[in-house]
């Protein structure tokens, strides 16, 4: 685990580069301010620095303008240019409360050109700390290892690892750790990875090598002991001894052309946990393993359980293959003879088009997007392939799996400001369920329609009838089209305020739609969604939603 | 809402994609990342044989198909550490890696492997393997089929210590991360498993494990630091180094293995940086669209990479920026390699003052990096007269093209990168050193047997016409081998040859001081000079080794042949760089001549013969 921790950042920050994203903003009206007061049991707290940070986007993450809380503890951020920011104390032993959960400050604001935004205040909580060592059944101190510090009731399920993960919570040479920040409650403490928590696996690294054992040392969740944590108050010696969760097994086999039985060399393979209705589970674990000049592979440290084994298109934009997904069980023992087979996919070319647009500057934006086809089957290994649009206009998809393949814009490089990809045609007809795609087929024709805009959406959601669970926040999504034709065209965050700025909005008519999001950042059901029509030429469309919180509890 | 699903689960598998479009470049990612951010040692290393260095015991016998590398590995201890990670990495042929892990006594085994080079990384959180501490994958030892190795593991060095603000109080989330002095940063241990960076508790304390023995700076706050992604909040700051300073006037850390060094606390300043942006240009293959141009910030007087960035090659505007530079002077680094032309890396460097301000509006230019292509050849040999037992393979052999100077520059770093680990070689004997530097570079060739020799090394422009026959053993004066080769920018250099002969002889000795209980003089080094006036001025037949304080030396991959052995005190180095073997220089060679005839101990090295226990009396030349 902590190998993955150390590679996977390095990765992420070649490839993604946040500050990338953000050098091209243009030159814009700087004149929005926010302002509030940071506050410890009702005074005013002097001295604590205040960021804003960028949040438009998880890949384009910094902070963009800092000051200092006064002697009242109050704080005026300056200089800030329109869009979304999140406003954060420095302060990370802190925590604030909030309709009965706690969590770090910070909350997303929506600015808007030139807007005095005043009362962004936050009363702050000296978190508790929990603090112990690790050790192996040997009594070896476990290194490097993440310790879950999660509440009483949320289930842990073992979230994989990911880039966004720093240092924090790590245990260290001694097998120390110290988790601080938390808000008053109560908690369980564990370590290790569940069975199917699934992770992102580079080179055999990655992956805890050690069972999901909870504080005292208990297996099963049930059973683990509730820390109580009060304000301001440190638990100790909330020690854990972890078994190794074994070795695992090999599991190997060989990559074959599944028409002429030839071996594949030189293929990277990966797997995938699935359950037992054949869906994949947890994450993708891409060994780093390639085949051989004889097709053959082997995968190491695998724990028993059902997966499936498929070949990955490492970076290869002309992959012209993809793999059926070849299921295995582990149970007590190595694995051989897995075979996968690879097919020859379908291909997708066509044009990108800007429709409406006579501007060739505006065009040569085009060339500078990356596009992506998708297929995923059910229980499958995911196809994927990437392009690039040509100076023609022409793109190319090739080595797609058989089923509904989707295509979109990739997230690096970020698209050009104004540009949003409406829909995908084929015959003139918009394919808004995925274009079918029949093994090996050649589709040719397809449109890919951009549209140019500068026009921009900025609205408040207001919310009646009750208070928004903890832990639910308010999201909008954009369809272009109504109704039966709505095309998903881009979600928005709508910040503590209820307000929201969409930007950037080619001409058109769209419809807004209201939702709750939970915790797990999946869509929860808390009302009745609440949609609402606008029309978007060059300017600004100014639009108030209101969400009846009543309407949805009256329903049955 | 089940398309916001869908989406995100796409979003994932692109990111994975991206990473593995890593994976992809040639080099494999691994070792590029450990050298991306270390110095290199000096390439040559003096105490063997100027350009030979034998792969593998002798002992070993192997099928020529596939074979298998095993081990343990131990920690310095000598328990097994059973929570290693491995990874067989090969060098030469197809650059394939394999995964591997540990049994429950720390051994582990690659099987199916085929014939090539290979070097076997050792991960395990807390504990570094000291042989990859070079943090330059084409120092990394090497390994044959058949091999049979023991890692050692040791347990990293520890800094630690306490982050304060002007009034005392504690500094709490901020990223600390400690950088070999001497290094481009602590790379094997950031990339490779060790834990150069920390964040401080919530009492300011902060704990970086895992790390090499040897001198460190330690900074908390700043951008770009590696591994840090979500912004901290310090990530517009100045870095403040230990005790409370910049870059410039950093107080190093001492590091020993396994010990912690305690009290490192840092007065945090916080004082914002200014920032340095602008454009790359030049024409990329921007055929693939997962390609990106890497940018780095190097501090000019230690070339320690400070940060990296990346830009786009579809986007035409090549926009980077980087934010939180303190006043001074900085390398700036562009490069792009292509996934589908690995060959052609591009590269642009560019010196940058900051005073006070923001630096805007800088254009790195981008330009192709220059190769070296050739062929190794074996010598026709009765297969009665082999000496070699392990049916040795080209492919196992290395070609790797060192810099001959002294100083290493940030843009090298970044170059070596792209070059991954040095000259691929195929079955065929075919090698390109691809992606140099306009520079001077030596020739490093390590051979899979201590039964070859190098017989003779041709530059194409400079050959003799091919119709003398392979035999001939000797190269003329003009075109003879001198060491080095430069190279201009992009230039294309192709055809060198590289004869190796299949009937190597070897020798050990033992230097025998008078009288008995002297110490062996600091710096003796034994030579070896042909004693065949024609091979005067061919320095593939000088040799020269350090010896052991027990007095004992070795040399092999010897041409057969008479030499004259001869000892001399040399002066130990100055710069850092590895300095030439003496032959090299024709004043020095002729000087080393003289005192060689004049001394007249002669040797007689017959075909595969290994001398064993030759016995050279300190002084024969003085």
């Amino acid at each position: 685990m902590r190998n993955i921790n150390r590679v996977l950042p390095f990765l992420t920050l070649l490839v993604l580069c946040p500050v990338f994203c953000a050098a091209q903003t243009p030159a814009r009206d700087t004149s929005a301010s926010i302002s509030g007061q940071v506050t410890i049991g009702g005074k005013g707290v002097p001295g604590i620095t205040v960021a804003a940070t960028t949040s438009s986007s998880p890949l384009d993450k910094r902070t963009v303008a800092k000051t200092t809380t006064d002697d009242d503890g109050k704080y005026q951020l300056t200089g800030l240019a329109t869009g979304q920011f999140t406003i954060m104390p420095i302060a990370k032993a802190y925590v604030v409360g909030g309709s009965g959960a706690y969590k770090a400050p910070g909350q997303s604001i929506s600015v808007a050109e030139g807007e005095s935004i005043t009362k962004i205040d936050f009363a702050l909580v000296r978190g508790g700390v929990v603090t112990g060592r690790i050790t192996d059944t040997d009594g070896r101190p476990v290194i490097g290892e993440r310790v879950s510090v999660v509440a009483k009731d949320a289930p842990d399920a073992g979230r994989p690892v990911t880039m966004f993960d720093g240092p924090r919570n790590l245990t260290d040479d001694r097998g120390i750790y110290r988790v601080y920040g938390l808000g008053p409650g109560s908690y369980k403490v564990s370590v290790g990875q569940a069975p199917s928590g699934g992770s992102v696996a580079i080179m055999g690294m990655g992956g805890s090598q050690y069972s999901k054992t909870f504080y005292p040392g208990v297996q099963e969740e049930a059973k683990a002991t509730i820390i109580e944590i009060n304000e301001g108050t440190e638990v100790s010696n909330i020690d854990i001894i972890t078994g190794k969760s074994g070795r695992g097994f090999s599991v190997s086999g060989r990559v074959v052309d599944a028409d002429s039985g030839q071996p594949v060399p030189n293929v990277f393979v990966g797997y995938s946990s699935l359950n037992e209705g054949n869906q994949q589970l947890g994450g993708m674990n891409f060994t780093g393993n390639q085949t051989d000049a004889t097709g053959k592979f082997r995968l190491e440290g695998i724990r028993p359980g059902h997966y499936a084994a498929y070949t990955i298109a490492a970076g290869q934009d002309t992959s012209n293959s993809y793999s059926d997904p070849a299921p295995f069980d582990v149970a007590e023992g190595d694995v051989s003879g897995i075979e996968v087979k690879v097919r020859r996919g379908a291909t997708i070319s066509g044009v990108a088009v800007i429709e409406n647009n006579f501007d060739s500057a505006v065009a040569a934006l085009l060339h500078t997007v990356v596009v992506y086809a998708f297929s995923n089957t059910k229980g499958g290994a995911p196809s994927f392939s990437q392009g690039k649009i040509n100076a023609d206009g022409s793109f190319l998809f090739s080595g797609l799996a058989p089923g509904k393949v989707q295509i979109n814009v990739a997230g690096f490089p970020p698209l050009p400001k104004g540009l949003t990809l409406m829909r995908t045609e084929v015959d003139g007809l918009d394919q808004r369920e995925g274009i079918e795609v029949t093994a090996g087929a050649q589709i040719t024709g397809v449109r890919l329609v951009f549209a140019y805009g500068a026009g921009s959406i900025r609205g408040e959601v207001q919310v009646e009838g009750g208070v928004l669970p903890a832990g639910l926040t308010l999201a909008l999504s954009i369809r272009s089209g109504t109704g039966d034709t709505a095309r998903f065209i881009r979600a928005v965050a709508v910040d503590a305020r209820g307000h929201f700025l969409a930007e950037n909005i080619p001409p058109g008519t769209y419809e807004l739609s209201v939702g709750a999001i939970g915790p797990d950042r999946m869509p929860a059901h808390a009302f009745e969604p609440v949609t609402r029509t606008v029309n978007v030429e060059s300017g600004q469309v100014q639009v108030i939603l209101v969400v009846n919180l009543a309407a949805k509890k009256a329903a049955p | 809402m089940r398309r916001v699903d869908r989406h995100r689960c796409a979003g994932a598998f692109l990111l994975v994609l991206l990473l593995l479009a890593m994976f992809a470049m040639p080099g494999n990612v691994v070792p590029a990342l450990a050298q991306s951010q270390t110095t290199a040692k000096p390439a040559a290393s003096p105490e063997t044989a100027p350009v030979q260095k034998p792969g593998v015991n002798e002992s070993t016998l192997v099928s020529p198909a596939t074979g298998t590398i095993k081990g343990r590995v131990v920690s310095d201890d000598g328990r097994p550490v059973t929570n290693a990670t491995l990874i067989a990495q090969a060098v030469t042929g197809a650059p394939a890696a394999k995964p591997g892990r540990v049994d429950s006594e720390g051994r582990f085994v690659f099987d199916d492997l085929p014939p090539a080079a290979y070097v076997v990384i050792a991960i395990a959180p807390g504990y570094i393997d000291e042989s990859l501490a070079t943090g330059d994958p084409s120092q990394w030892p090497r390994h044959l089929i058949g091999a049979q190795l023991k890692i050692t593991m040791i347990k990293g060095g520890v800094i630690t210590g306490t982050v304060t603000n002007s009034k005392g109080d504690p500094v709490v989330g901020v990223p600390v991360h400690a950088s070999l002095v001497n290094g481009l940063s602590s790379s094997v241990t950031d990339s490779l498993g060790g834990g150069s960076l920390a964040e401080s508790d919530d009492r300011g304390i902060y704990r970086i494990y895992g790390l090499l023995p040897g001198q460190y700076t330690v900074n908390a706050g700043g951008s770009g630091q590696f591994g840090l992604f979500a912004p901290s909040g310090f990530d517009l700051d100045v870095p403040t180094y230990y005790p409370s300073s910049t870059r410039d006037t950093a107080v190093p850390v001492s590091v020993r293995s396994g010990d912690a060094t305690t009290g490192i606390d840092i007065k945090y300043r916080g004082a914002e940086g200014h920032s340095i942006s602008g454009v790359v240009l030049g024409t990329v293959d921007a055929s693939a669209a997962t390609g990106a141009i890497a940018i780095t910030l190097s501090h000019a007087a230690t070339q320690s990479i400070l940060s990296l960035t990346i830009a786009s090659t579809v986007d035409q505007r090549r926009v980077f920026s980087f934010h939180g530079v303190a006043d001074g002077e900085y390398d700036l680094f562009a490069g792009f390699q292509s996934p589908s032309q690995p060959d052609a890396a591009l590269a642009a460097t560019k010196r940058v003052t900051v005073r006070g301000g923001d630096v805007t509006g800088i254009e790195l230019t981008l330009a192709s990096l220059a190769s070296i292509a050739g062929t190794m050849t074996l010598d026709p040999i009765k297969p009665e007269d082999k000496c070699d037992r392990r049916a040795s393979q080209l492919i196992e052999a290395l070609v790797n093209a060192p810099r001959d100077e002294p100083k290493k520059s940030g843009s090298q770093v970044m170059t070596s990168m792209f070059a991954g680990f040095g000259g691929t070689m195929n079955a065929k004997g075919e090698f390109t050193m691809r992606n140099l530097e306009a520079g001077r570079y030596r020739f490093e060739i390590k051979l899979p047997t201590e039964a070859w020799y190098v017989r003779a090394i041709n530059l194409a422009a400079t050959a003799a016409p091919p119709a003398q026959p392979s035999s001939a053993a000797k190269p003329s004066q003009s075109n003879a081998w001198q060491g080095v080769v430069t190279i201009k920018s992009g230039e294309r250099l192709s055809g060198v040859s590289i004869m190796v002969g299949q009937d190597a002889a070897g020798l050990r000795g033992r230097v025998v001081v008078t009288p008995e209980g002297t110490a062996i003089p600091a710096g003796l080094r034994v030579h070896l000079v042909p004693a065949n006036r024609e091979q005067a001025n061919n320095i593939l037949r000088y040799s020269e080794t350090t010896v052991n304080s027990d007095g004992s030396f070795k040399f092999t991959n010897l041409a057969p042949g008479r030499y004259f052995i001869v000892s001399r005190v040399e002066p130990p180095a100055e710069s850092d760089a590895a300095p030439r073997p003496a032959a090299w220089d024709p004043i020095t060679r002729a000087k080393l001549r003289r005192e060689a005839e004049a001394a007249k101990t002669e040797v007689e090295l017959r075909p595969c013969q290994a001398i064993g226990d030759y016995p050279l009396k300190l002084g024969a030349a003085q």
